[in-house]
C-alpha cells in the first residue's frame, strides 16, 4: 500500500488515522446513524469513523444525499463540478477521485477532468464550466473570495438563481467533506 | 442553549429578511432544511458533548467564523459562548493560541485554525497531537465535524449574500 498525493480517477482506498467504530460493538444510535439493518454485511471505513459522532452523522447523511443527488435543480454533473472545484482547492485527493469519476459519468463535457488535473485551480475550461469551477474554487478560499460578479457570470452562462443556490450548497458541502476525509485519514493505492 | 433557531441565525448572518426571494429559493427543500438544522444542533449542542461542552463548541465556532471573514456569524456564535470560561472567551475572540491556558483546549483551537485556514496542510501528525493532548477518537471526530460544519455554514451564508447582492 502506498499513499497517493497526486489527483487521479483511480479507485483508491482510505486509511483512517483514528480507529473506526466496530460494527459488533456499535451502540444503537451509532448503528442507526450508519444505516445498519439486519441485512447489512459491511459499512465503509469512512462511515464507521464518522459513527464516533452518531448524532452528526444522522443529519449529515440525508443532507449530503439531498445536496448531491437530489432530483430537482442544478444538474448532477454541475454539482459534481462544484464538488471538484472545492476538493482540488482543498487538496483532498480521495474526494477528488470519487467525484471526478462521477463527473465523467454524469457531466456534459469530455476531457474536463484531465484539464483540471493538469492545471489545478488555474485550469482553462469552456465558458460555462469555467464559471462554475471558478465560483466553487473562490467560495472555498478562507475567507471566501467569490464576488457578486462571479454570480452574474453564472447567470450569463445560463444558471438560474435556484441553480446557483444548489451550486453554493454543493461547493460548500465539500468545504465540509474535504475537512473530514483529507484530515482524518489518507488515500492509498494497492 | 440554542436560544434562537438556525433560521434566525442564518438570516442575521447574511443580512437577508426571512421573506427575501433568495431565502425562499434557499429553503425550497425540506429535507435539506431539517438536516441543516439537525447538523448545527449536533455539532453545537449535542446530547453527548464529550470533551467539548456547548459554550466551548460555540467559542470554537465563533473563532472559525471570524477566520472565514463572517463577523456576523462570529457574533451569533460568540453570544452562545458567553456562559463559558476565560479560555472560551479567548477562543471566541480569536486570541493567540498561547493565551489559552488549558493545554487540551489550546490543541483543539490550533486544530480549528489549521483546518479552517489551511486544510490541505493537515497530516497524521495533527491527529496524533490531539491524541497526545488527551482526546479520544470520538472527541477527535466530534471536533472535526464541528470544524467541517462551520466551514460549510459560512460558505452557505456568503453564497446567499452574493446571490442577493448580484440580484440588486
Amino acid at each position: 500500500m502506498s499513499v497517493v498525493h497526486d489527483f487521479t480517477t483511480d479507485v483508491l482506498t482510505w486509511n483512517p488515522y483514528v480507529e473506526p467504530v466496530d460494527l459488533d460493538a456499535a451502540t444503537q444510535s451509532q448503528r442507526a446513524a450508519m444505516g445498519v439493518t439486519a441485512a447489512t454485511r459491511s459499512v465503509s471505513v469512512y462511515t464507521r469513523v464518522l459513527a464516533h459522532d452518531a448524532q452528526t452523522l444522522q443529519s449529515r447523511t440525508p443532507l449530503f444525499n439531498a445536496i448531491m443527488y437530489g432530483k430537482e435543480g442544478l444538474s448532477r454533473g454541475d454539482r459534481e463540478l462544484g464538488a471538484i472545484g472545492a476538493s482540488i482547492y482543498n487538496g483532498c485527493v480521495y474526494c477528488t477521485s470519487v467525484h471526478a469519476r462521477f463527473y465523467q459519468q454524469f457531466g456534459a463535457v469530455p476531457d474536463i477532468i484531465e484539464t483540471i488535473f493538469a492545471a489545478g485551480t488555474e485550469a482553462k475550461l469552456p465558458e460555462r464550466e469555467q464559471a462554475i469551477f471558478d465560483f466553487s474554487v473562490k467560495l472555498s478560499h478562507t475567507p471566501p473570495s467569490a464576488t457578486p460578479d462571479d454570480v452574474r457570470r453564472l447567470k450569463s452562462v445560463g444558471l438560474s438563481e435556484a441553480e446557483i443556490v444548489d451550486l453554493v450548497r454543493a461547493a460548500a458541502l465539500f468545504g465540509w467533506a474535504n475537512r473530514l476525509m483529507h484530515t482524518l485519514g489518507e488515500p492509498q493505492r494497492g | 442553549m440554542l436560544n434562537q433557531t438556525v433560521e434566525a441565525r442564518l438570516e442575521a448572518s447574511c443580512g437577508l429578511a426571512a421573506d427575501h426571494p433568495v431565502m425562499a429559493l434557499w429553503r425550497r427543500n425540506d429535507i435539506i432544511n431539517r438536516a441543516e438544522a439537525g447538523s448545527e444542533l449536533a455539532v453545537l449542542d449535542p446530547a453527548e458533548p464529550g470533551a467539548f461542552p456547548a459554550p466551548t463548541r460555540a467559542a470554537l465556532a465563533a473563532r472559525m467564523a471570524r477566520e472565514c471573514g463572517s463577523d456576523a456569524l462570529a457574533g451569533e456564535y460568540g453570544s452562545l459562548a458567553s456562559q463559558g470560561t476565560a479560555d472560551d472567551e479567548n477562543i471566541a475572540h480569536g486570541s493567540p493560541l498561547d493565551w489559552i491556558v488549558d493545554t487540551g483546549l489550546r490543541a483543539a483551537a490550533r486544530h480549528c485554525d489549521l483546518l479552517t485556514l489551511n486544510p490541505t496542510g493537515a497530516t497524521r501528525s495533527d491527529i496524533e497531537a490531539l491524541r497526545e493532548a488527551g482526546f479520544s477518537d470520538a472527541d477527535i471526530v466530534a471536533l472535526s465535524e464541528l470544524i467541517a460544519f462551520v466551514n460549510y455554514h459560512v460558505r452557505c451564508i456568503e453564497g446567499l449574500r452574493l446571490i442577493a447582492e448580484a440580484g440588486k
